[in-house]
């Protein structure tokens, strides 16, 4: 397997657990603001898929770009340095999901003013 | 495989990959989608909604994999194009890449829409309910 690949696919695994593991934390604090905030069934549903696919599809978007500069017999850490290098994309995407779903979210709440918790 | 048959064996496989994920996504959200759709009130917005869903989500796909350029800016000869195994591939990358971020932009599109229906659903329902109220 060419060195170019393989850090092809170790930034994917990466990236994608990434998502993962972000989708897991956000995802009860979200389903229960939405299940609160939309009345309406399959709202809940929705937002959530939605945000699992933003997260899934932005970092293997990046994460399947970019030309590694790596060649066969070379240094482990200069292996690490390109894995570093292409997930930087990837978190970088994931940072802009996060804002943009939080700003939809926060203009969702302010505007349906969801059932306080009392 | 000569980089020629590379090119059109990879350039028709992206384009089934840019389509499988157009539909992916749209499997993914639609059964969501229907439940939002049929709470609405107004029957033409849900037939417009239900029937614009797909080309919403898998033409953002293909528009994606078409907007990558083979040839550039600088309008490469054909043959150079297909002299370099390395720009082909990372044409083909960035085609699905591209494919890729497009439907994110989409879904963020219909998340969008779907919080400013739920919104003005609230609305509907609020007037609704109190309107026999005042009725009485």
């Amino acid at each position: 397997m060419s060195p170019v690949l393989v850090v092809h696919l170790v930034v994917l695994i990466f990236a994608v657990a990434l998502a993962i593991l972000v989708n897991l934390f956000a995802r009860r604090g979200l389903g229960e603001l939405l299940s609160r905030t939309v009345s309406i069934p399959g709202g809940v549903t929705f937002f959530r898929r939605a945000f699992l696919l933003l997260l899934i599809f932005g970092v293997v978007g990046q994460a399947v770009t970019g030309n590694p500069d790596v060649k066969a017999g070379e240094h482990f850490m200069e292996y690490v340095w390109a894995v570093a290098g292409g997930l930087a994309d990837s978190l970088q995407f994931i940072f802009l999901t996060l804002a943009i779903y939080l700003v939809l979210m926060t203009i969702l709440v302010a505007t349906l003013k969801p059932k306080d918790d009392k | 495989m000569t980089n020629e048959q590379y090119l059109v064996v990879s350039y028709f496989c992206v384009a089934t990959t840019a389509v499988v994920v157009g539909f992916a996504a749209y499997f993914w959200l639609r059964a969501p989608l229907h439940e939002v759709a049929a709470a609405l009130p107004w029957k033409a917005l849900r037939e417009l909604l239900l029937r614009l869903f797909p080309a919403g989500i898998v033409l953002p796909a293909l528009l994606g994999f078409v907007s990558v350029s083979y040839r550039g800016c600088n309008r490469q000869e054909y043959e150079k194009i297909i002299a370099d195994r390395s720009y082909l591939v990372s044409k083909g990358q960035e085609q699905i890449s591209a494919s890729l971020t497009h439907v994110v932009w989409a879904v963020f599109v219909w998340c969008a829409l779907i919080a400013i229906l739920v919104a003005i659903e609230r609305r509907f329902d609020h007037r609704a309910a109190t309107s026999p109220a005042e009725n009485k």
